[in-house]
């Protein structure tokens, strides 16, 4: 039975694929040729790519593809995937650009060709306003919650190693440690913070400080050089006009870095 | 199946290791003196001549019988700052520690007053003695007596509940050998230590609690 299942999906798979061919190419010529670009944004990662309460994308990665489509001057067919599939879509021809919350590696790079960076994750220390805190040598007796072992309190421990610091098993328990005022500031991802506020806009996690950045890169296949270089044309005008860094402080709150160019 | 066991990457972390093991001697020690202060006043609640005094003792002993320690933990610390009420993580640990133990104990010594039979109470009252004085020497002292296993078990098992309130970020022994286990990576060596430091507590506090019995009913009994 499960021998049959396979047989029959695989057959699929390699249909689809058949079917997927003509289709695959995706550069830039094809794109304007065609008139519309196919762009995979992501469904569950807010603040970056989720779907808003009309079951509508929504989000950072969401209005880098809307732009980009319309820099392009075609029409924009979005695609909702998750971390898992991102770069399946786009190996397969579903897609032509991939805007996820992606991170560059050499080994994804192995199979994917990455744009500049256009935004950041970052790694801070988030609190109210009324807390005087700038650096991590200010911190002196403010009790700062975190989920014990991440990349957070590791950074934390390292900027300010006398700090009050309260290590929680996980970030929900640190977020409570926050939310409940048992703690005056919450070290976490700057995705969290912006998520909590969106959830209980009565809550004041602005950054107080940023301990690390982590880049977020546009994907392309490898065979089409020219989207990816018309795609680093677009990413470096938009930092030089400041129009990403805008983008970045709508949706996350923190300022963007100055990211090394690819 | 050869894992090479490294204790010496533990050496850094001693002072850590040392203070977790004071903080939960001190967590156990405390909570066990209220706890049993608590369980006292409710067992006596429970078995009082007046309902309404009866049912509130019930009812506490039901409520903190019948949920889970983590939930009652999570309530005084998470849930009382809602009221107002900001309790420092140590304070929050020793109060539901001690709110837990009382219910628990309280139903300990309950069954040791149960265990006093009337008659007794009845021949101490005839013999002249006030009720405070029969409850002291006639019906408490033999209660103690009867069930001191029973409650020093509840003590020890008390003793190594504390491992809990690490999750509220207590850093008693617990909570340390998970800051060092996300800090070495050497999870089985110190997961290992601690288990040898908690069995050491247990039979200290086994040994401590057998020669306050053999002090306060044995010596006693033969004066």
């Amino acid at each position: 039975m499960f021998k049959k299942l396979t047989r029959i999906v695989s057959a699929g798979l390699l249909a689809a694929s058949a079917l997927a061919a003509p289709g695959a190419a995706g550069d830039l010529q094809d794109i304007l040729s065609a008139g519309k670009v196919r762009i995979g944004v992501p469904v569950d990662v807010a603040p970056f790519g989720s779907n808003d309460e009309n079951n509508q994308p929504v989000g950072l990665d969401v209005d880098m593809a809307h732009n980009i489509a319309e820099a392009l001057g075609v029409e924009l067919e979005l695609q909702q995937i998750t971390g898992a599939n991102r770069i399946p879509y786009l190996l397969t021809g579903k897609l032509d650009i991939v805007i996820s919350v992606m991170g560059a590696t050499p080994q994804r790079a192995l199979q994917i060709a990455f744009s500049s960076p256009y935004s950041a994750v970052s790694s801070g220390v988030f609190g109210p306003d009324s807390i005087p805190v700038s650096k991590p040598e200010d911190l002196t007796d403010q009790t700062i919650a975190v989920a014990r072992g991440t990349t957070q309190d590791l950074l934390l421990t390292k900027l300010a190693p006398n700090a009050k610091i309260q290590r929680y098993d996980d970030d929900a328990t640190a977020a409570a440690a926050f939310t409940s005022g048992q703690a005056e500031l919450f070290a976490t991802a700057d995705i969290v913070a912006k998520v909590m506020m969106m959830q209980d806009p009565s809550l004041e996690l602005k950054p107080k400080f940023i301990m690390a950045f982590n880049p977020t890169y546009i994907g392309v296949r490898q065979d089409s050089p020219a989207l990816l270089q018309w795609l680093n044309t677009f990413v470096h005008v938009g930092m030089l006009d400041g129009s990403l860094a805008a983008l970045t402080e709508k949706w996350l709150g923190t300022p963007l870095p100055d990211l090394q160019p690819l | 199946m050869n894992y090479n066991f490294k204790f010496s990457a533990l050496w850094p972390y001693m002072p850590e290791i040392l203070s977790g093991v004071i903080l939960t001697l001190q967590l156990a020690s405390v909570a066990m003196l209220f706890g049993l202060a608590i369980g006292l006043a409710v067992a006596i609640g429970r078995v009082s001549s007046r309902p309404a005094i009866r049912m509130a003792a019930r009812v506490y002993v039901e409520a903190i019988r019948n949920t889970p320690l983590l939930v009652q933990l999570f309530i005084v610390f998470f849930g009382l700052p809602s009221l107002g009420l900001r309790l420092g993580a140590n304070t929050a640990a020793v109060i539901a520690l001690s709110i837990n133990l009382g219910a628990y104990s309280a139903e300990i010594l309950r069954a040791g007053f149960e265990s006093v039979r009337v008659g007794q109470v009845e021949a101490g009252r005839s013999l002249g003695l006030t009720a405070a004085q029969t409850f002291r020497h006639v019906v408490l002292f033999p209660a103690i007596k009867a069930i001191y296993p029973a409650l020093a078990s509840q003590f020890v098992l008390l003793m190594l509940t504390t491992s809990v309130v690490s999750s509220i970020g207590v850093t008693e022994l617990f909570g340390q050998a998970a800051f060092i286990d996300s800090r070495t990576y050497r999870s089985f060596e110190v997961y290992t230590l601690i288990t040898l430091s908690y069995l050491v507590f247990t039979l200290g506090f086994r040994a401590l609690f057998s020669a306050i019995y053999w002090a306060v009913f044995v010596r006693r009994s033969h004066r």
